[in-house]
């Protein structure tokens, strides 16, 4: 698998506050990576440094190849970002949005029209396309956002809680269409809090604490170094987070897969 | 640990708590805004001395209850406290519309074990008192002089300001529980918040009415002699019972205290009939958008383009937006009579058409002003334009389009009538206006506060006050300008213009290049 997403030594701070200290992690190309970490971690600010909302102090960042600091308009080609608060248009109708958001990608309209209906039906969203947003429950804010982050095709797609406030049914719609992403080919981050999700879907998993990378590596890995094996993720990301130190590199290399569902 | 006097959950307690989020609403900190209102207030105080104490002796201490000269004055009072009512109603609708829809903290409050009764007496006596401030800072200062020069009595009309508020507050409760019975809670909302700018403007139409009807019946404005003449045959008795409010203004005894009692029934009376139904309104509004429809089964065609897709979202959130749309609608309202009044023939000027000139350049610098702010300062989504895949400065450029076009279009209407009319006068009035639209919403790309379209409708959009006057300034100059051209002197209109383009200069700050800042 190629490299879709490098970071290397990125870092800001916000105020003489080191929100990230010289992080640095790989996503490859038909991968999901889970980033996870306690609140105020760094994983958001990461998240948007990546996606070009946030100006790094230092470190780089390559989408596919692609300087995403020098050159953020090409990165942000291939980048599609879901915030954990969804932000509509409450006046706008879902077919609008999903309109307004290709425009600003430049999809053409012939390939948006039928990228929106696709995605609206897969979302079960086809028949409040006519609706205003501002009518829509939290779960179905949350669906339209993810059809608008999908709707330009990306092949990194950063996933900032993208479960909340969904249904079960929904929530196992989405898990599957972040799956099939990823099956096509595309690289997907994810953060999240619900760490039975990330064990279950993620390929590689990434725990930071205070800006820091404390361990990445397959759910095997991790536990291995951890010296926890056998145990959930929950007991692990408690017991690193809770020391906040590197656990150590292993002695030869790893070869426990990850538990993927 | 509580900093709130009173006993925690008592009325005191709570209003407390009231006032707190009311002083730290705005985007200024809480010293600062003390330092900038104590300042203001010195310099009102003073410039109020400077005019009352040699008024103040010259006017006759109230109250007003005989003569021809009394019963002119008084109706002239009335006016005022007309006016100033019908502004404190509009802004206690949006308040009590604000409880019932947004509600806030109020889920917190009512689900503690206080009496909603009391939570609700002590808001809605917060929005009456939020009304206060703006009226007792602009009018206590004269009055505070008037009581030492003319007489003690002008203290009541502070009395009177006081029981105003609360009687306002009350008729604009009683005002959305009644709509919320007629219409429902769907057009409730729209329907309060547009009567609400309305109320706040129905004075000052009713005025222009009496100020245009001698033009149109013909008779033209009247002159000094006229006016004195009018005067001297109207005859208001000041006694009559309708002025009574006029008079516990000017401080009559009897008057006020039958004010007092009118305003101690209609607040309590507001805040039950509106606290007996809140609980069922507020749920009944926060359901609506839940009602099974129909399936909506169009599919609307799709068209790209990063700057029609801007400038069409853009529209399609202000066209859908009516509170939003009345308050832009008010700023003409309240800007075209202006040019009325100044093209009014007898009134010194040569050309009356000149007047126009100056007047459109206001009024399309006030609209660009607004539009801009709603298109790049309350972008909904500013994360998810600022992560696509196009410059922030092209993204700035259609917003810009967004905002300057609709003036424009509008303009261009009394432009071209205008210039059908005088071409010199019509052309320097399309000078300023495109001047004018221009350099307002250059200001407002490049001195950006983020805020949210709720903001504009409460008229609290932020920004600095050095930004605001230079942004006014920046306005008047340009009216000037084509003000001075229309007028037929061209050369003495670069001087406005020089100093509009300084300011303009002054004011420039590159855009942010990561527009997520916006």
């Amino acid at each position: 698998m190629s490299t879709a997403l490098a970071v290397s030594g990125l870092s800001k701070s916000y105020g003489g506050k080191q929100a990230v200290s010289q992080l640095g992690f790989e996503v490859r190309r038909g991968e999901l990576y889970a980033l996870l970490g306690p609140n105020g971690a760094g994983k958001t600010t990461t998240l948007r440094m990546i996606a070009g909302l946030l100006s790094a102090d230092a470190g780089e960042i390559s989408v596919f190849g692609v300087d995403a600091r020098t050159d953020p308009i090409s990165a942000k080609r291939l980048i599609a970002w879901l915030p954990d608060e969804p932000l509509l248009y409450d006046k706008l109708t879902a077919w609008e949005y999903l309109e307004f958001v290709a425009g600003l990608w430049g999809v053409d309209a012939k390939t948006a029209a039928a990228q929106a209906e696709d995605l609206l039906k897969l979302l079960g969203l086809w028949d409040n396309r006519n609706d205003r947003c501002e009518s829509f429950s939290r779960g179905m804010k949350q669906k339209a956002v993810l059809a608008g982050a999908l709707i330009h095709d990306p092949k990194l797609l950063m996933l900032d809680e993208p479960l909340t406030g969904l249904d079960a049914a929904a929530s196992r719609l989405v898990k599957d269409l972040i799956r099939s992403k990823v099956a096509e080919g595309a690289a997907v981050i994810l953060t999240t809090h619900i760490l039975e999700v990330a064990e279950r879907m993620a390929d590689r998993i990434g725990i930071i604490k205070d800006g820091r990378l404390l361990i990445e590596g397959k759910l095997g890995e991790l536990q291995q170094r951890a010296g926890a094996a056998g145990q959930s993720l929950e007991d692990v990301f408690l017991q690193l987070t809770a020391t906040g130190a590197a656990p150590p590199e292993p002695a030869t290399a790893p070869t426990t897969a990850g538990q993927n569902a | 640990m509580s900093t709130l006097r009173g006993k925690p959950g008592g009325i005191l307690w709570l209003m407390g708590h009231e006032l707190r989020l009311y002083w730290r609403r705005g985007k200024m900190k809480p010293r600062s805004g003390l330092i900038l209102i104590g300042f203001l207030m010195t310099i009102w105080l003073l410039g109020s001395w400077a005019i009352f104490h040699r008024v103040g002796p010259l006017i006759p201490p109230p109250p007003f209850n005989s003569g021809n000269l009394a019963g002119i004055a008084l109706t002239g009072v009335l006016v005022a406290i007309a006016f100033i009512g019908s502004v404190m109603i509009s802004s206690a609708i949006l308040g009590a519309v604000e409880a019932i829809y947004t509600r806030n903290d109020l889920d917190l409050l009512l689900s503690s074990p206080l009496s909603p009764w009391r939570v609700l007496i002590v808001r809605s006596s917060a929005i009456a008192v939020g009304a206060l401030p703006l009226y007792t800072g602009l009018l206590g200062p004269p009055l505070l002089w008037l009581a030492i020069y003319s007489s003690p009595l002008w203290l009541s009309a502070i009395v009177f300001l006081f029981t105003l508020a609360f009687a306002a507050t009350g008729i604009a409760l009683l005002i959305v529980t009644g709509l919320f019975r007629l219409i429902g809670p769907r057009n409730t909302r729209v329907v309060a918040q547009i009567f609400s700018a309305l109320a706040g403007a129905a004075i000052f139409l009713t005025f222009q009415y009496f100020n245009l009807s001698g033009r149109v019946s013909g008779t033209g404005p009247m002159s000094r002699e006229q006016m004195a003449g009018m005067i001297a045959q109207v005859h208001i008795d000041p006694t009559v019972w309708w002025l009574f409010p006029a008079r516990a203004f000017t401080g009559e005894i009897a008057s006020i205290l039958l004010w007092v009692v009118i305003a101690a029934v209609i607040f309590p009376l507001g805040v039950f009939i509106f606290s007996r139904s809140f609980v069922a309104d507020a749920a009944a509004a926060s359901a609506m958008g839940r009602k099974a429809r129909g399936v909506d089964v169009r599919v609307a065609a799709v068209r790209s383009g990063v700057v029609k897709s801007v400038v069409r979202k853009e529209f399609r959130l202000l066209l859908r937006d009516p509170v939003l749309l009345s308050q832009i609608g008010l700023q003409i309202v309240y800007l075209l009579p202006l040019g009325f009044v100044l093209l009014r023939p007898g009134g010194g000027f040569a050309i009356t058409e000149a007047a126009f000139a100056p007047a459109l350049t206001l009024l399309a610098s006030a609209l660009s002003s607004s539009l801009i702010w709603i298109t790049v300062s309350a972008e909904d989504a500013p994360d998810l334009v600022a992560s696509a895949p196009v410059t922030a400065s092209s993204i700035d450029r259609a917003k810009l389009v967004a905002a300057i076009a609709p003036v424009w279009a509008v303009m261009a209407i009394l432009v071209t009538a205008l210039l059908l009319r005088s071409p010199w006068a019509g052309a320097w009035a399309l000078g300023g206006v495109l001047m004018a639209s221009t350099s307002s919403a250059l200001i407002g790309l490049w001195r950006r506060v983020p805020g949210s379209r709720r903001d504009f409708v409460r008229r609290r959009q932020g920004g600095s006050v050095l930004t605001a006057l230079g942004q006014t300034f920046i306005a008047l100059g340009w009216s000037a300008t084509a003000g001075f051209g229309a007028y037929g002197y061209p050369w003495l209109s670069l001087i406005p213009a020089i100093i509009a383009a300084a300011i303009l200069g002054v004011l420039y700050k590159a855009p942010p290049t990561v527009p997520a800042a916006a």
